[in-house]
């Protein structure tokens, strides 16, 4: 199936993705789409709340009894899986980028395109990774930590998403995504590709909803073993205060200033155009802008 | 430096984000929108100068959540432009002195994400970016290596992703003794 986004439609999302399924929200508040290029309603999504939330975990937390002992090579076929699965939909991912988010289209073809990667990488950084050492008398395993709640920001939908999966799974980790409640319509053509990876039910489950709902929820729950959390520094800082209570583990992502020093042998011609480049990328709403 | 700044954003056009010669979008949302132009104005207020774009939706773009790609120059370090994330096309212009100067200026920041040297002498650039307080520091160009580890030093963040620093994010040691 294809979705095909087209400004005058109006499409309202009202189901998450969980334990391998597309299913009816529990909470019911509708959250307006609205085109970034012109202020226009294009479409609407139903926000997830902490019953879709717990019941996601739920799944996740049932898929890693599995798999959290699958080996390598499994871990490999499915990253290649949800390679081809989601290179199979970079045009609409990019399209939908463009339309919800107001991307410019060569760098929302790379931020798509990026995300891809990140499962190759994945893979690739997989093998390097020693998951069992002897020396002597002592064996070290690198264990999955277990089911993880990845939560992202709406600045570049799918490379977070694709990222934090990717290393997750290569992990063997189960998870539950929280995109921005900003990013549905990406985030719906995103979940049509990954569902197409037919990975186990559970392994990754979506729920868009409020940060202070569906992620709060993502960050009280104790069956919720980590957090990934790309956004601002404000909420980082909640993220890691309430993580405490259960002993999360907790990788922020946040903000940046980011500083170009140009020398004084810079060459202007070549040194401004990359300075540019760098301050007005993703028209400025980078982390690393 | 001002004048090849401005000849150089002719080709940083704001726009329609589907025509592929566009380079600047709208912002995401209204309240984006908003947060930048108070930026702006703050810019203006604490005495930067407006080399190119300004206050207000581009000509032609006051649908949607356009702002003018902004160049502020004559921009001191404390300045709140210089300190604080914008989230939008607003770049600041710091004039320095002496290279431990930009790198003391690059460095005084809460922040730590990604920075860039740009300089013609490699050897003097690595030398530079060694004392940068960054998670990532490119030389000359937009480079990415998806193996490199990515991630900020103090309020940019806490951990790292990609490559095999991201899959240890998600993994915990555990030995076993006989």
């Amino acid at each position: 199936m294809k979705a095909i986004m087209k400004s005058e439609k109006i499409k309202t999302i009202t189901t998450h993705y969980i334990d391998g399924a597309f299913v009816e929200s529990h909470g019911r508040e509708v959250m307006d789409v609205i085109k970034p290029t012109n202020g226009q309603l294009i479409g609407g999504v139903m926000l997830g709340d902490e019953e879709d939330t717990r019941r996601a975990i739920a799944a996740a937390k049932r898929a890693f009894a599995s798999f959290g002992r699958t080996t390598k090579d499994e871990r490999s076929r499915y990253l290649r899986q949800l390679h081809v699965a989601v290179s199979a939909r970079i045009d609409d991912l990019t399209a939908v980028m463009i339309e919800e988010y107001g991307g410019v289209a060569r760098f929302a073809r790379l931020i798509v395109e990026s995300g891809v990667n990140a499962f190759a990488a994945a893979e690739s950084a997989l093998q390097e990774l020693p998951l069992r050492k002897s020396r002597g008398k002592t064996t070290v395993t690198l264990e999955p930590v277990g089911v993880a709640g990845l939560i992202t920001a709406w600045n570049a939908n799918a490379l977070f998403i694709c990222l934090k999966l990717a290393s997750a799974v290569a992990a063997g980790c189960t998870v539950v995504i929280k995109p921005s409640e900003m990013s549905p319509l990406q985030t719906r053509v995103m979940v049509e590709a990954l569902n197409a990876a037919e990975l186990p039910k559970g392994v990754f489950n979506v729920v868009t909803g409020l940060g202070t709902v569906v992620g709060a929820e993502l960050v009280r729950n104790p069956d919720v073993a980590k957090i990934s959390f790309t956004g601002s520094v404000a909420v980082g800082e909640a993220i890691m205060r309430d993580a405490a209570t259960t002993m999360k583990r907790v990788t922020l992502e946040l903000g940046g200033k980011s500083p170009t020093i140009l020398l004084d042998d810079a060459a202007l011609d070549k040194a401004i155009p990359v300075a540019l480049t760098l301050a007005f990328l993703n028209s400025g709403q980078a982390c690393a802008a | 430096m001002k004048r090849a700044i401005r000849d150089e954003m002719r080709a940083f056009r704001v726009g329609d984000p589907a025509d592929p010669n566009i380079m600047v979008g709208p912002m995401v949302s209204q309240k984006q929108y908003e947060r930048i132009e108070s930026y702006i104005r703050k810019g203006i207020q604490e005495g930067a100068e407006v080399l190119v774009g300004g206050e207000g939706h581009p000509k032609g773009l006051e649908a949607g959540y356009f702002v003018k790609p902004t160049v502020f120059v004559n921009v001191k370090n404390d300045m709140t432009i210089a300190q604080e994330e914008i989230f939008g096309p607003v770049l600041s212009v710091i004039a320095y002195d002496s290279e431990d100067e930009a790198i003391r200026i690059a460095n005084d920041s809460k922040y730590g994400l990604h920075s860039a040297v740009l300089g013609t002498d490699i050897q003097r650039a690595r030398r530079v970016a060694s004392q940068l307080q960054a998670g990532r520091v490119v030389i000359n160009n937009m480079t990415d290596d998806p193996q490199a580890p990515w991630g900020g030093f103090k309020y940019s963040g806490v951990g790292r992703e990609y490559g095999k620093y991201g899959i240890e994010a998600f993994l915990e040691p555990k030995a076993i003794l006989e």
